[in-house]
């Protein structure tokens, strides 16, 4: 099982990868996640964008319903379970998880998006990799040298409760958290007895949302362009445009494949920022472009998206954004997993 | 390759066949137009009307098709809609047509399908080699008039280019009422093919063409003008007229270059480098060309005046000082001479004003003195006359007219200012072979142009120069430039900048990067101290806004402290999620050690058209303010160019020492210039370059590119 110590680890990243590698070895692979996240769950699929996008891609043979069984609201899951109604709950997870292991050698279990979530109604990752008898791999984010403290301290707990650690997995989130992991965590988590099973690289593109994962977070509507052709552009960095258009050139410049936020008459920004890489326009407060702005977006194939909110709300949606893994981005996953020590987690004497 | 243009577009000039495609029994048509004018030319070579419909045309049999024409064709002239141009490109192609114009509007211009057959038809005419003038434009007149313009021209000396139709039917109305006179005149319109290059060079080994001029709106290949237009301008002069705006230049400018730069400098640069003489409007270009083919090119480089009124000959002094024309310096021997047959109230010394009642005589008798004068010291003249009631024109301007005969050798050029009193003799003047302008002021500048296609013609050719190069491992500086793009940045971080300069040899101050804060302090322990040290982030510009930035930083310890608190600075109060690489430990420059210290500002600037520019100057925070920069392209750029660009700099004198300052390290810039010039060479992903700035020491101290910004192409 991927467990974490917070969000954003890269257990998707390390599930399809490892899925994938096995695969290639001709092992018969199962990825289950026994909770999907009911904010993320797409009308169309039914089920949320990580497992919508293995279910399609990765493990095509399982069903997205034998894949996720169930899906919480992680914000507001006790109006949905209350400790009392658990048992029910943990029961049709457990049956959907016995039929998936009669088909596979080994099932890689995507846990929450932290070990601890979900532990009021006895729903998180510790339970259920005592229910499945599954080892845990922890995955972590690391920025800075804080995380290193709850990589320990998860690490502690997860063992004090009698279950067992195969290792970790650090996510540098930045060069600079590379650097720490490899000139000071490694030797720190070495010294704790916590053996780590690779680091991944960072990696922008798994990082950058979609126009259409934009789209989705603001609301804001396509103006001009082809929805299709540009639907799964990633964006690369966000420019509010709020400056005279000289002071943003610089600006605009320096950054490439971006999303500027800008106010629909400010027709200098948007000219500026069509002369440089940028990867879609979003004009705030309701205010159509100009003519002329349409027409150079028209011909750069730069799509323009308008919105009724202000730019400050606008860039606090983007903020919120969590991206997700494209089709496209599968093969990033399978690389990703060369960093890492498979035969560690894939030992005979392991439980799988 | 010369010679392949020449041939290829030399039916075009002197085709011995013409098939009119689209030709017309209607009058008004354009099919028809161009019948009557190549009738009316008196083309003498074989003229075939193309036209589905009919059999004969003005007098000429008609034919369906090109190709049921029994004859070759050297030239064929379209000029039917362009939705049906792709396919009769095509029959002309099979036919063996040698050379086509292509007179049909409705290609590139319009964009979309206009595009695609545009393409089509440059394609097409590369399969059959066939040249290609147009699509879009009037025509073409040669040996006759292929064009649908309403009028022909007299045959002359200039050979003409049009980049626009419409200025090509003005100027032809123009001329016709000037009497002046073309040995062609192309209508460049598209330039799907065959551009303004292609015809500078057929025109420069022409010999009919004595001076070469155009209207051009841009360039299509940089590289090919330098190559063919340097060397056509050491045959005749290349006059150009160039409008519009390098606007690619200008609007995306973000450096300190490109906002010094404007809009037209590498145009200008351009053409002077090439030794094109730039007019700047379009009776500029014909001042010129009417000059260049009468005046003879001046053997000296000063010149006199005679005036019979004090204001025109200050307004011509004024002129020529300010173009930097050589106002001459009589001798003792001239001035005496001058007195023995001027009245004694006239000025003897340049202007030399024979005053206001001179008669004929009077300017006869000053201009011989004049002009039998060593080249040396006069190298021709300029005669100004305003019609006063003793004044008569015609008989100065007959007398002037047969001084130019007995000295063919001497430039001379006349202004006489008026208007029904000097027509007349202007008439007379100009076809005596002495050029007459209505004001001084032209008269300068084209004396001016004059003096300096002297210079253009002795100028060893550009493309003949060697370039020294310094070795250089260029594989690690495109290794660098990879890492960037990879790492999906467009400017470089100040570590890289500095390791490519370093392996350029352009001292800098020493730089690493550090990314823990014990390498901090390790760096500058061995770089030594005091050090300054700057966050590196790709999305922070402004460092010191964020408290990115620590100077003066004294012990490893320091180096340390500093290290996180940029590091939390720049996690609290730069752009949220900024990438953060760590810190840059610099060797700190400590300026009281300096006998002098300049910040000088260096620059380059890509012209979409014309190649990297590079701009030095008077550096600093107010370098955009002061505007003291000089500009260079970097095309066939040296030592002794980078001196001259110096030079015209203000901050060149300060440079040499100035109130008892010592000499500043001269030599270290021009090294900067000529090693900038080759890194931008080497390199076409480095599209904008900035030093500011470089602090230059004396001479024995060198100098320090302190704050280096590259940017690399997306």
């Amino acid at each position: 099982m991927l467990t974490s110590t917070k969000s954003g680890a890269g257990k998707s990243v390390v599930a399809i990868g490892l899925f994938l590698k096995m695969k290639e070895m001709g092992k018969r692979m199962g990825y289950f996640k026994p909770i999907g996240d009911a904010m993320t769950r797409q009308e169309k699929s039914r089920t949320d964008k990580d497992v919508s996008v293995i279910s399609s891609v990765v493990a095509r043979k399982f069903s997205k319903e034998e894949i996720c069984p169930y899906f919480l609201n992680p914000e507001s899951y006790l109006d949905e379970i209350l400790p009392e109604d658990s048992i029910e709950i943990q029961q049709k997870i457990k049956d959907r998880f016995s039929s998936m292991e009669a088909k596979s050698d080994y099932i890689i279990i995507e846990g929450n998006h932290s070990y601890n979530q979900y532990s009021p109604v006895n729903l998180d990752d510790l339970y259920f990799a005592k229910a499945f008898n599954a080892d845990m791999v922890i995955c972590a984010p690391i920025s800075d040298d804080n995380d290193l403290n709850s990589v320990i301290f998860c690490y502690k707990y997860i063992t004090s409760r009698n279950l067992n650690v195969l290792g970790v997995i650090l996510n540098a989130r930045t060069k600079t958290a590379e650097v720490r992991i490899q000139k000071y965590h490694k030797k720190i988590l070495a010294e704790q007895g916590i053996r780590v099973i690779g680091s991944l690289q960072n990696v922008k593109d798994l990082e950058k949302p979609t126009i259409a994962e934009i789209m989705d977070a603001t609301g804001a509507k396509l103006y001009s362009g082809d929805f299709l052709k540009v639907k799964n552009h990633l964006v690369g960095s966000f420019i509010i445009g709020a400056m005279g258009a000289d002071a943003a050139l610089k600006i605009l410049r320096a950054n490439i494949d971006k999303c500027v936020i800008t106010g629909g008459d400010r027709t200098d920004i948007a000219l500026a920022a069509l002369d440089t890489s940028t990867k879609v326009i979003i004009f705030t407060g309701n205010m159509d472009p100009v003519p002329r702005v349409v027409s150079v977006a028209q011909e750069k194939e730069v799509p323009l998206l308008t919105t009724n909110t202000d730019t400050f709300t606008v860039a606090e949606q983007i903020r919120r954004i969590k991206t997700h893994i494209q089709p496209n981005e599968i093969q990033i996953c399978r690389d990703q997993v060369e960093n890492l020590n498979i035969d560690v987690i894939f030992s005979e004497n392991n439980n799988n | 390759m010369v010679l392949q243009t020449v041939q290829s577009i030399e039916p075009m000039f002197h085709p011995k066949s013409v098939a009119i495609i689209g030709a017309s029994n209607k009058n008004g048509k354009i099919g028809n137009t161009l019948l009557v004018n190549i009738q009316k030319s008196g083309y003498e070579g074989k003229v075939f009307p193309i036209n589905t419909k009919e059999t004969e045309i003005l007098g000429f049999p008609a034919f369906k098709s090109i190709l049921d024409v029994p004859d070759e064709i050297d030239l064929g002239v379209i000029c039917i809609p362009s939705k049906f141009c792709v396919p009769v490109v095509d029959e002309c192609g099979k036919k063996g047509v040698k050379t086509l114009v292509i007179i049909t509007a409705g290609f590139k211009e319009i964009g979309g399908e206009g595009v695609t057959r545009e393409n089509k038809i440059r394609e097409l005419g590369k399969q059959y080699g066939m040249r290609i003038l147009g699509p879009n434009c009037l025509g073409l007149i040669t040996d006759g008039n292929f064009s649908f313009s309403s009028l022909t021209p007299k045959k002359g000396h200039i050979g003409m280019l049009s980049q626009s139709g419409a200025m090509m039917t003005g100027l032809l109305d123009w001329a016709v009422d000037n009497q002046i006179g073309f040995s062609s005149f192309i209508s460049l319109g598209n330039k799907c093919d065959a551009d303004e290059v292609d015809f500078i060079e057929y025109l420069a080994q022409d010999e009919q063409t004595k001076v070469i001029a155009a209207y051009i709106e841009s360039v299509q290949d940089g590289e090919k003008f330098f190559k063919v237009v340097s060397e056509a301008t050491k045959k005749k002069p290349v006059i150009l007229l160039k409008s519009g705006r390098s606007a690619a230049g200008a609007k995306a400018a973000s450096s300190h270059t490109g906002a010094l730069a404007g809009s037209d400098i590498a145009f200008d640069l351009a053409f002077k480098k090439a030794g094109v003489i730039r007019a700047e409007t379009i009776s500029d270009l014909f001042n010129y060309c009417m000059t260049f083919i009468i005046a003879p090119i001046p053997q000296g480089d000063k010149f006199a005046i005679i005036t019979n009124a004090g204001g025109p000959g200050i307004v011509c002094t004024d002129a020529m000082e300010l173009s930097q024309l050589g106002i001459a310096r009589f001798s003792e021997d001239t001035i005496q001479k001058l007195k023995e047959v001027l009245p004694a109230e006239s000025n003897f010394y340049n202007p030399v004003d024979i005053i206001g009642d001179a008669p004929p005589e009077r300017y006869e008798a000053a201009t011989d003195i004049l002009l039998q004068c060593p080249d040396s010291e006069v190298a021709g003249a300029i005669i100004l006359l305003t019609p006063q009631a003793q004044t008569k024109p015609l008989e100065v301007a007959q007398k002037i007219a047969s001084l130019h005969q007995k000295y063919p050798t001497k430039s001379l050029v006349a202004s006489f200012i008026g208007g029904v009193s000097v027509n007349e003799a202007s008439k007379h003047l100009t076809q005596g072979g002495v050029p007459t302008y209505a004001f001084p002021e032209d008269a300068v500048r084209v004396l001016k142009g004059l003096e300096r296609y002297k210079d253009i013609k002795q100028a060893p050719p550009i493309t003949k120069k060697k370039i020294p190069k310094i070795n250089v491992n260029k594989d690690r500086v495109r290794e660098i430039i990879s890492n960037a793009r990879t790492d999906g940045r467009v400017v470089l971080l100040s570590y890289e900048t500095s390791e490519i300069f370093d392996l350029y040899g352009i001292k800098n101050p020493k730089s690493r990067l550090a990314q823990t804060a014990r390498d901090a302090a390790k760096i500058a322990e061995e770089i030594g101290f005091p050090v300054v040290m700057k966050i590196v982030s790709p999305q922070i510009i402004h460092k010191w806004d964020c408290g990115g930035v620590v100077l003066n930083i004294q012990s490893a310890q320091d180096a340390k402290n500093a290290f996180i608190q940029i590091m939390s600075n720049a996690k609290s109060k730069g752009p949220s999620g900024a990438d953060l690489r760590g810190v840059e430990v610099q060797e700190m420059i400590i300026k009281k050690d300096k006998k002098k210290i300049n910040e000088l500002i260096f620059g380059v600037n890509r012209d979409p058209q014309w190649g990297p520019m590079i701009m030095v100057g008077s550096g600093g925070i107010y370098a955009n303010y002061v505007k003291d920069v000089q500009f260079e392209l970097t095309y066939q750029y040296d030592r002794t160019d980078a001196l001259n660009q110096l030079q015209q700099t203000k901050i060149s004198k300060i440079l040499e020492g100035v109130r008892g300052e010592p000499r500043s390290d001269i030599d270290g810039v021009l090294d900067i210039l000529v090693r900038l010039s080759q890194l931008v060479n080497d390199f076409t992903e480095i599209i904008e370059l900035d030093i500011n700035p470089c602090l230059v020491f004396e001479a024995e101290s060198g100098y320090s590119a302190v704050d280096i910004k590259i940017t690399i192409k997306h």
